[in-house]
């Protein structure tokens, strides 16, 4: 239960998936102009994380992954002599399988928010099929099976866990986004560049979790 | 003539990271070194040139419901093929640019070429716009990379350029520094596009 | 339903001939992957066990080790090596150790690990000297002695890489640890945790305690690998 906690913790604040992993930046530059925009993204992202990453567990620990949880091994198993544990290891179509998985999870998502919030929908507008590009999924999806070997506990808190800390950093930029609307910035800075400079500052800030105990 | 622009368009004119903001996942995340930077630019371009050809040879049978999740399995093949290839013969780099790899799949500068530019002309102009948005790409890389590692390590490409008496500001290799150099760049290319503007 | 069953059916062939054309590749490349990861392994292997000409693979308890012999004759070994694998900040980091008979370490070599560049990388860094700093910091120490240094060891951590650190300390520790209950030699006395280090020579040094069972590390993963000095 602890190891879950610090999981939980260190990918909300510690580890930011944005601010200090690099994952998902596209949306996180693109959607953060609107709070309310902002917030609808986030809530579509963690479900979507937390869903991909039960997934994409699940097809590799019992389909892609050598050794005896393999389904193709058991079967194999079954019809006869001792398969060597190795001989099914499709690790290599692992990119294909998760991106196809996290894409089809998205148009899921899509048809039940056009049936259940249809003024959502229309307000993230393109921004909803491009959280199949969104790499914090598919890089939280192959941390925890190909990095870091999670158990399916550990892997669905992760992906759960760097959902919220995904909207957590999306709701404060774009609050700092709107204010930033009315403040003198340089004139080539405004738009991209500042956001960026505001980011590195909130990185910096998010530094100040190192060492956080309870 | 229109091929040259399809190339040199990618520089700056309409450069995927500091103008179309794409691809922004592994520009912060591998410039922590020129090298790096240098490495993962060749590795996207591959596959950003690839999959604009194959995109662009088989748009006839691609039925356009359905043509999304074509043109992803058609990058996460030659994604593939860059990752097993580049653990078999670079395995350095490989270990360096880690899960960044895979994650050129979901790079939007690929698939957004695809949707925008290798799905509607020919397999000529495709490949030459893979080449044009790759190579600005790359060239974003290594300047970043190489700017953040002079400031934070004291070398370029792993040669020592700063003196002994240097400290490193660490905060350059660390993703604070990352956010603040792109941000800065992305500036200076606006001032460059202007400029060239002007005198136009 | 049909609307579905057509374009199905056209991306699952689109799917198979990609996945074919992977496994060709695959069938190409990964005999190249094992065998460079097989070459690295023996390097390894030399490197932390010098004195060992002779080695004797052996699996106890589900612990699997080597012994290293130093010529074939001989019946005492000159050590045991083993691999520890640790959860790093963005990979599983894999470590071949060394041990000498009576358990201190003789060398390590990490052997992949994919952690952030510049950070975590350092850990295999050479500065001065044959061999990384970081990992000959290993070099001569009790198994049951290491920690990094914000565990209250005398590792030395990688600047911004703390996770990193820690991964790798702990994993060889636990990695020794669990070879020494495999082979039936637990009678040590060790350092009581958090308290100072202990001598484990001195049968009279009131800072040791017998050894337990269970393997106590200090599981202090709410640290940033970025977390500054």
């Amino acid at each position: 239960m602890g190891n879950l906690l610090i999981i939980a913790i260190s990918a909300i604040l510690i580890n930011n998936f944005v601010l200090s992993r690099f994952l998902g930046l596209c949306p996180f530059v693109g959607v953060s102009k609107k709070t309310e925009t902002a917030i609808g993204m986030g809530m579509a992202v963690i479900f979507v994380m937390t869903l991909a990453s039960a997934v994409t567990w699940v097809i590799w620990t019992y389909f892609l992954s050598p050794g005896t949880s393999n389904i193709f091994w058991i079967i194999a198993n079954k019809f006869g002599s001792q398969t060597p544990a190795a001989s099914f290891d499709l690790h290599y179509l692992e990119t294909i399988a998760f991106i196809l998985v996290i894409a089809s999870l998205v148009q899921f998502v899509e048809l039940v928010l056009q049936k259940t919030s249809p003024s959502l929908y229309s307000a993230l507008g393109i921004f909803l099929p491009l959280i199949t590009t969104n790499c914090a999924i598919l890089g939280v999806a192959e941390l925890n099976t190909m990095s870091l070997g999670y158990n399916f506990l550990e892997a669905l808190v992760h992906g759960f866990a760097a959902g919220v800390g995904f909207t957590l950093a999306l709701i404060m930029m774009s609050g700092i986004r709107e204010r930033l609307q009315f403040a003198p910035v340089p004139r080539l800075m405004k738009g991209l560049p500042i956001a960026f400079i505001v980011a590195g500052l909130m990185s910096m800030a998010f530094l100040g979790f190192s060492g956080l105990k309870f | 003539m229109k091929i040259i622009k399809d190339f040199t368009k990618g520089i700056l004119v309409e450069n995927p990271v500091l103008v179309l903001a794409l691809g922004l996942c592994p520009t912060l995340a591998v410039t922590s070194s020129a090298i790096n930077g240098l490495g993962m630019g060749c590795a996207a371009t591959f596959v950003l040139v690839m999959s604009n050809l194959i995109v662009s040879l088989i748009k006839p049978l691609v039925p356009s419901r359905i043509r999304i999740p074509i043109f992803i399995t058609v990058i996460a093949t030659f994604v593939t093929i860059t990752k097993l290839v580049m653990a078999a013969y670079t395995p350095a780099l490989s270990e360096a640019l880690g899960i960044f790899i895979p994650l050129i799949v979901v790079n939007c500068i690929i698939l957004g070429r695809a949707e925008a530019f290798a799905s509607k002309h020919s397999p000529l102009r495709s490949l030459v716009d893979g080449l044009g948005m790759g190579f600005g790409f790359t060239l974003t890389l290594v300047v970043l990379g190489a700017f953040r590692e002079l400031i934070g390590s004291g070398t370029i490409f792993g040669q020592q350029i700063m003196g002994d008496n240097y400290k490193p500001a660490l905060l350059m290799i660390l993703p604070p520094g990352a956010f603040l150099s792109l941000g800065f760049m992305v500036a200076l290319a606006r001032m460059l596009l202007e400029k060239t503007r002007k005198e136009a | 339903m049909k609307s579905i069953i057509k374009p199905g059916i056209t991306l699952m062939i689109y799917g198979l001939i990609a996945g074919l054309g992977l496994g060709y590749i695959n069938s190409l490349t990964s005999p190249v992957i094992e065998a460079q990861e097989e070459v690295a392994r023996m390097a390894a292997i030399e490197e932390v066990l010098p004195e060992a000409q002779v080695f004797d693979p052996d699996t106890v308890d589900s612990v699997q080790y080597i012994t290293g012999y130093a010529d074939s004759s001989e019946i005492t070994p000159v050590g045991y090596i083993i691999t520890a694998y640790g959860n790093g900040f963005s990979s599983t980091i894999k470590t071949v150790v060394g041990l000498n008979p009576d358990f201190t370490i003789s060398a390590i070599e990490i052997v992949y690990q994919s952690e952030t560049p510049g950070l975590g990388t350092k850990s295999v860094e050479i500065t001065d000297g044959p061999e990384p700093w970081f990992e000959m910091q290993f070099d001569d120490k009790l198994y049951n002695n290491l920690a990094v240094d914000k565990d209250g060891g005398d590792i030395k951590s990688i600047t911004g890489a703390t996770i990193t650190s820690r991964a790798i300390t702990n994993s060889v520790k636990i990695a020794a640890k669990e070879l020494k209950l495999a082979l039936g030699e637990n009678n040590d006395m060790v350092t009581i945790p958090g308290g100072p280090q202990c001598d484990p020579n001195n049968p009279d040094d009131p800072n040791c305690h017998p050894d337990s069972a269970e393997v106590e590390v200090q599981e202090d993963s709410l640290t940033s690998e970025r977390g500054g000095e």
